[in-house]
Formats: C-alpha cells, structure tokens, sequence
C-alpha cells in the first residue's frame, strides 16, 4: 500500500480531519518528515547563507560585518533582486530571459537620456515611466515573436541580448563622445544614495511585522472556521517574533550607519507586489499551470500565449527597475551599463533561491534570498580584493552548489513520493 | 427542439491519403445524451478532439447554439466542457488549483465573476469537497500535489472539474480505462443527472453496457463514416455491434460474445483485485494468529501429501504384491495342475489303446476335454502371468498376448512395437503389459471396433509413449474418469492408477475420425547397456 492510501485510510473525511490546532510536536514531526523526504523549502539557502557570511566576517577580520559593509550589501543587491524577480516570472513558464540586463539597460538609459538638461529636460516621474514603459514593450515585443512565431525563448532574448546592447552602444555614443552620460535630477540619483531616516525605517519594520502578523491570525481564524487544520499558536507566534527580530536587528544595524537605503525599499515593495500576485491572484495560479502542464493549462481554458506574453512583460519590466536601481547607484550610463556579469548573476540568484529551470515551481521570494546570497559573495569577495577571475569560479562554484542541493531534494522528494 | 450542436459534413484528413472522418454529421439537443460508438480506428477519438477544438477539421462547419464555430475554439468559453481519455492536469498544482483552474472562485459578496482575478481559496475547497463527495471520494487534503496522485484519481479531479458549474454541452471521450467499476457507475450516473439539468452529453463508449444505460442515441461511426444512427430504446445489441463491426456474417455473434466477455472479465479481475487486497487486509489484520493458522495449514499439508506418497507407496507395492502372487499362482497351475493334468492325459491315452471300441471314444472324449481345459489353464496362466515377460520381455508378452486377443475378439490388431525397447524394470514392463491388457479388454469390450492400433515408442530415452486406437463408437460424451469407480467400470481407472504410480501422463480422448485414443506417456529410468 502506498504512502498516500495509508493516509487515505486512516483519516476519515475532509470535515472531521482537521477542526482543531495541531500540537507542537505533531507539526515539528511532520516538518521533520518533509526534511527528510527532501522537502528542504529555504532551508539549504539559509544554511548556506550563514556559511558564507562565517567565511567572509572570519577572512575580512570582521569587516564584513560593519554597519557600514551592511548598507553597502543592501545597496549592491537591490537591483538584482529587482532583475531577478522578473526572471522569476519567466523561469515559472519554464522559459529563460538572457536580454534582461541589457533591456534594463535600455530602460536607465532612456531615462538618462530624456532627463538631460538643456536638451529633453523632462520631469524625472515622466522619463521613469517612458524608461518603464519603453522595457515593457520591449518585453511584449518579446513574448510576441516567442509565442507567434513559435522560437524558443533562448534563441529570441539571445537575440535581444544583442540587439540590446548594440542599442546601449548606439544611444550612449551618440549623446556622448566619451560614451558616459552623468544622472544630473536629484531624484533619480537619490533612488539609490539615499537612505530612510531612522523613524520611518523603524515605522516600515513594525508595519510589516504588523502585516505580517495581522495576515497570519486572519488565516487562522479562517482555516479554524472551516474546520481545516490549524498549525499550532506556538509556530504561528515564533513565526512572527522571528521576522520582528530579524527585521527589527537589520533596520537598527542600518540606522547605526546611514540607514536602511531606499533602493532596497523600492525593490522589496515590488517584490512583494508581484509575490501577491503570484501567490493570491488568478494570473499567478495561471502562471504555474502554463509552466507546469501548458496542454493541461490550454485545456482548462487559460489563453497560454497570452500568460506567457505577460511574464516576458514582467521580466522586461523589472529589468527596467533594476536598470534604473543601478544606473542611480552609478549616477550615470556608460558603454557599459547591462553588461558584464549583471545578467548571469540575476538568473543566477532566482536559480539559487531555488526556482526550477523546468517550469511550474518557485517563489518569488526567492530571488531576495538568491540575491542575498549572490551580493553576499561579491560584497565578501569585493573586501578581500580577489581578482575577478577568482571572482568566477567562486560564483560559478556557489551557483553548482545550488544547483546541486536542488537536484538532491528533488530525487530524494521523487523517491519518497512527496514530488 | 433546436439542436445546440449541429456537426455538418465534418472531414478530416491527416496528410495526403488519410481519412480519419468522412463527411460526418449529427446534432445533438439540449437534454439529450448521444453515444457515440465504433470500433478503434473509427474516429472516435479524432472526432471528439475536433469538438475539444484541439484539431480542426479540414473540412465541414461546427454550430454551436445556431453560431458557426471558427477554429480554434475555446470550448470552455461557450460552456462546453471534455473529459479526455486521459486527463491533462498541473501536477505541480494542488487539488483544488487543478479542479477550479480556469474558471476559479472569487469573493462570495461579489456572486459575479468581477472578483474572480483574486481566487477565494477558502470558497472553493468548500465546493471541492461537495463535488469529490458526490463523486464519492475523499482526499485527507485538499493541498495535496496532484503529481501524487494514482491515474484513477487524476481521472476522477477531471470529472470533478466539470462539476464546477453545469455545462451547456458536455464531450466525454471513455475515460473509463482509467476508472474502476464504482466509478464507471458513478460516471452514468453523473450522466444521467446532467442529461436531466438539460446539458446536452456526447458520450464516446465501446461498451455496450454504458450506451445502453445512459444513451438516447447512439451514432455509430465506421472507418471515419457514419455508419448507422440507431435510437437507443429501438435497437438490440446485435444491431449496434453489427453496423459497429459492419458485417452482417454469423461472426457477429462472437463479437458481441467477445467484447461483453472483456468488459465481464474486466469487472471480475477487478472485484478479483479488490478481494485479493481485503483479503491481504485481513491477513495484515489478523497478524499472528492468521500466519500461525497458515503455517498449521502447510504442515497438514505436508502431512497429506506425506499420507498421499505413503498411500501410493502402499497401492505401488500391493500391486507388486499382486503381482507376485499371480506369478506364483500361475507357476504353480503351469508346473502342478498342467503337468498333472498333462500325466493323466497320458495316462487315459494309455489306457485307451487297451480299452475296448466304446470305452475308447468316450476316453478320447474326456482326453479332448482335458487338453481343452490344459488350454484354458495355460490361458488363465498367461493372463495371470505372462509366460514370455520374464524370458524375453515385453515386446514378446504384448506381441503373444495380442496374437491370442485377435484369435478370442476376432478384430485386427496392428502392433506396432519399438525395435528399441530393450529391457526395462520388471514393474515397469508389467504395467505397461497391464495397460494394455486392460486397454484392448476394454475396446473388446465397449468400442465395438473394426480394426485397432497398438503401439510402443520411444519419445525420449527415458520416456515411453503407449498408444492404444481404435476405431469404435468412441467415448460417450459425458464421460468422466472420477465417476467411473462409482459405476464399478475400473478398467481405465486401474490403467489411469497405473499410470500415475508410475509418474506418467494419461490421455483419454475421442478422435476426430471418430474411435478413441488412448495415450500413455511413462517415464522410466535410464536402461542398462
């Protein structure tokens, strides 16, 4: 008898299996069960985070771990967490994005361009929305001729990789004989030189611990009224007092130097945006079903061209976010911007977050925890002053392991029936 | 009634020569269940993926509630709903996600589909759960992967999915491959439940059962035509199965024979399986005391297969006792009563010369009845014991005692003995001479035949094959070997007994010429050179 027909027979209907809280140790033992049959959720990126992060406060003597190299890593992975939120997206549907860095690219230059004085001199929110606005239709050229012409994503956004930087080239050149135009409006370059003050940092941290809390006993209440099992108030509580700490020590740690920077904050805001919309809307549950079974998704009824358009949107336009986190960073536009390693570290970061290449599963939040980590290593590797060639092998060493915890839960889920 | 859906001449051609569907057309109307039927390679299945909109006819129009259809279409967008063959769910996705996927359930105060873009989960694993019990099945979560799931329930999230909302028309491609025998009824009954709320079915089944019981139609297709249009309460199942199968020769009979067998011995496999796994149930149940129950059992039967080898041990050797005492009681007749006999016979000869005209007439009278009763006693002596097995063998006993069964039975015999016979051991040999004493006593007997055939082979070197024809009124036909004994006939039960001491095989049966054959196949140990 199977797993699941065991459970089957030992519980009776829906209704009177659940209708009450499980205990502690019911729910640590079934969490426990779930470790075990490779069920590892962020567990192993967690790990992995401490171990970086133990690495590089031991060789950094401690460096790492100033206030100051704090601000610094949340600066340097805002926009990746930007980029790869979008790559997420497209990596649900079981596609790739390679043009992201260079569309982002297209998008801060576009704003750079039109927020010259003396020459375009528009408001800074007119030229960010035609920068957005620009990168979305890019992404909808995109899914267009993926999904009408029937090319493989791979072979299009390869194409747009190109093309995209040919475009950076001709744009910048053009308008620059050194090929760098500088970010003059306040604004645009405050997005990422700027920093909450120490209230509003604290107002933030309780306002999303308050959230937080706020939606877990709201699920609670709902889950008890349908007689559906409720996890213990226990784990509900740790739960809630574990993110007020971790929040809580990240935003005093930041106040303690600059503050918590702005940039982070805008890329947090549309994270959380497109993980409501992924996990609350109907569009999201779309999303997984084209990228898991898309015979299954069109026969359901789900119009998959027009998801699948959708999610190159997205990524496009989030590339322009981060395209425009980094160009402020910078304060200007080069030749260079969207290119060297941006593009490898933002699928990079979704994939180590533990987002599957093949479709179907993922979180949006991954692509926090993968740039977490992907910053981390840079920011580390950045403090020792190791050459970049010692740079790429780490990264491609950090992006194996990943890859390679994933593969391992993966079988070991497929041989204990979970997955 | 207007037809809801109108099929009008609808072909479909996959390359350039082959016609899955020929100019096929039918309508079905609101409330009405239509089977459609025909053997595999009749377009079945092509013709119910048209009407999923997942091919397009190369020809022909589809209406749908008086408007033409334009391929593709998406059919849950007209309230048409399919349930495939197999089913294509997201198995990354849960059970409730994959049963409400694309059409989900927003916010209850909306009542419209205004909400539905924020998918109240809460709402739909309430009416999930209604569906699945009406289906009568219970999942212990509704958050359980569907990847997790046996084809059987994938199937049954399927059907659940159509239950979401009534549809205008439903396409039901047999999916019963996947479903065990209570969800097949449990899908009928579905049908019939829809049929009533007005849906319009087209239900694509092979067995006959279902069309019969759910069916008000059936359209018949056949090598991609339609083949025939039949209403349900006006036709028989040889009627369906002949334009079905489409010929109206007498193998109609097998057909319709063979595919209610199919369905049967599907349905009896299965409640085959479902005891097989009570009964492992119990077993698992009852633990120790049914495996100590178990294990009593196969000591007690090794104890009857022990009483069984003693048994046969004990017959093996009362028949060599057997025959031993005839050999005895036949040496004793031969050498005591026959040569007494033989002595007196020379005696009255001798007196006979002295004796006068009238005495002498009457001694050779009784002299003639002694030679004839020494003929019969050599006889009996033979039948006892045959004279010429211990000297020269079998093939000599079975050759002398078939040369004097022709003389008393007057029928022919052909004998034909293999040259390689050799020796072999003595209980061998006499049962084999048993055989087919026994053997042409019986055809003597029974058979009324006109010629017989004897014959001793060699199949293998340890193997000896004896086979007894003839060509007489044969077996009767409700013969039975267990029921012989009762009828005090044990003629082939001795030669069947024989045969199974000696671990052979015994075959007993009619030829198609007409006469019976008899065939022994006996084993024997490797001969000594």
């Amino acid at each position: 008898m199977t797993e699941l027909a065991k459970k089957t027979e030992n519980r009776g209907p829906i209704e009177s299996a659940g209708g009450r809280q499980q205990t502690l140790g019911e729910f640590m033992g079934s969490w426990w069960d779930r470790i075990r049959a490779g069920d590892l959720g962020s567990l192993p990126i967690i790990i992995g985070l401490i171990v970086i992060v133990a690495i590089f406060g031991y060789l950094s003597d401690g460096i790492f771990f100033k206030p100051r190299n704090f601000v610094n890593l949340l600066l340097q992975m805002s926009g990746i967490t930007a980029i790869a939120t979008g790559v997420v997206f497209v990596l649900l549907i079981a596609e790739i994005d390679l043009s992201t860095a260079f569309v982002g690219a297209v998008g801060s230059v576009t704003m750079t361009l039109l927020l010259r004085e003396g020459d375009a001199n528009w408001p800074w929110w007119a030229a960010v929305g035609a920068a957005m606005l620009v990168t979305t239709l890019i992404g909808l050229l995109h899914g267009l001729i993926i999904t009408r012409a029937g090319v493989p994503s791979f072979v299009v956004t390869l194409a747009g990789l190109l093309a995209w930087s040919g475009v950076v080239l001709i744009l910048t050149t053009q308008y620059s004989q050194a090929g760098t135009i500088v970010i003059q409006n306040p604004v645009v370059k405050g997005v990422a030189n700027s920093f909450l003050p120490a209230f509003w940092g604290w107002f933030v941290c309780v306002a999303v611990v308050l959230g937080y809390a706020a939606t877990e006993f709201y699920q609670r209440a709902v889950k008890a009224r349908q007689n559906l099992a409720v996890k213990p108030i226990q784990i509900s509580l740790l739960q809630i007092i574990g993110l007020a700490l971790i929040t809580g020590a990240a935003v005093w740690y930041a106040n303690t130097d600059r503050g918590v920077p702005v940039s982070i904050m805008i890329a947090l805001v549309f994270l959380f945006f497109w993980l409501f919309i992924a996990t609350r809307t109907r569009f999201g549950r779309y999303v997984y079903a084209v990228g898991g079974n898309p015979e299954a998704a069109r026969r359901a009824g789900i119009n998959v061209n027009s998801i699948r358009i959708a999610c190159f949107m997205i990524s496009s336009f989030m590339a322009g976010i981060g395209g425009i986190i980094l160009a402020s960073r910078l304060g200007s536009v080069s030749t260079n911007t969207g290119g060297g390693n941006l593009l490898l570290n933002s699928i990079a970061a979704a994939v180590i977050g533990g987002t599957s290449l093949f479709g179907g599963s993922g979180r949006v939040t991954s692509a926090l925890l993968g740039a977490l980590v992907i910053a981390s290593v840079e920011n580390g590797m950045g403090l020792m002053g190791w050459n970049s060639g010692v740079k790429f092998v780490v990264n491609g060493l950090v992006l194996l392991a990943a890859v390679l915890v994933d593969a391992y839960s993966r079988r070991s889920r497929a041989s204990s029936g979970i997955a | 009634m207007e037809p809801l859906l109108k099929v009008q001449a609808i072909s479909k051609t996959y390359g350039q020569s082959l016609q899955a569907l020929r100019q096929v057309s039918f309508d079905v109307v609101p409330g009405e269940v239509v089977g459609l039927a025909g053997s595999s390679g009749a377009g079945k299945s092509v013709l119910t993926s048209i009407l999923a909109g997942l091919e397009m006819p190369s020809k022909g129009d589809i209406w749908f509630d008086g408007e033409t259809l334009t391929q593709p279409w998406n059919p849950r967008g007209l309230g048409v709903e399919i349930i495939h063959q197999e089913p294509e769910l997201v198995s990354q996705l849960d059970i409730t996600t994959n049963i409400f996927l694309g059409y989900e359930l927003g916010r209850k105060t909306a009542g419209n589909s205004r909400w539905s873009f924020l998918p109240n989960n809460s709402r739909m694993d309430r009416k999930a759960t209604q569906i699945l019990n009406k289906i009568g099945i219970q999942f212990p979560s509704l958050r359980e992967l569907v990847l997790n799931l046996p084809a059987e329930h994938r199937q049954l999230l399927a059907i659940a999915r159509v239950m979401t909302r009534t549809p205008r028309l439903l396409v039901i491609d047999d999916p019963s491959d996947l479903l065990s025998i209570r969800y097949q009824e449990k899908l009928l009954e579905l049908i019939t439940e829809w049929r009533a709320n007005g849906t319009a079915v087209i239900f694509a089944s092979n067995n006959l059962d279902h069309l019969f019981s759910v069916t008000d139609r059936v359209v018949i297709l056949r090598e991609g035509r339609v083949a025939a249009r039949l209403r349900t309460d006006e036709t028989t199942r040889e009627k369906l199965v002949t334009e079905m199968v489409g010929s109206r020769s007498e193998n109609l009979t097998p057909a319709i024979w063979a595919m209610d067998r199919y369905y049967r011995a599907r349905q009896q496999a299965e409640n085959l399986t479902r005891q097989q796994g009570f009964l492992k149930k119990d077993l698992r149940v009852q633990g120790d005391l049914n495996q100590q129950l178990v294990e009593e059992l196969a000591i007690q039967v090794r104890a009857l297969d022990q009483a069984n080898l003693s048994l046969q041990d004990a017959q093996r050797r009362l028949m060599t006792e057997r025959e031993l005492e005839r050999k005895h009681l036949a040496r004793e007749i031969h050498d005591q009563v026959i040569q007494d006999l033989l002595g007196t016979n020379y005696q009255i000869e001798a007196l006979e010369l002295s004796a006068s005209n009238g005495l002498s007439e009457q001694l050779a009278e009784i002299r003639t009845d002694i030679r004839q009763m020494v003929d019969d006693l050599r006889r009996i002596c033979g039948d006892l014991r045959p004279p010429t097995i211990d000297s020269l063998g079998l093939g000599a006993a079975i050759n002398s005692f078939v040369r004097e069964w022709i003389d008393r039975a007057g029928v022919p015999v052909e004998l034909s003995i293999s040259n390689e016979l050799g020796r072999l051991p003595e209980a061998i040999e006499l049962s084999v001479f048993r055989i087919v004493q026994e053997g042409l006593n019986n055809v003597w007997r029974h058979a009324e035949a006109k010629h017989v055939h004897v014959s001793i082979d060699r199949t293998s070197p340890r193997t000896l094959l004896l086979t007894i024809q003839d060509d007489g009124v044969g077996l009767p036909k409700d013969f039975d070997l267990g029921a012989m004994s009762a009828g005090g006939h044990y003629g082939v039960l001795g030669i069947s007994e024989r045969v199974a001491l000696l671990g052979g095989r015994l075959q007993l049966h009619n030829q198609p010429k007409g006469g019976t054959m008899l065939q022994a196949e006996i084993p024997h140990p490797r001969q000594a050179k």
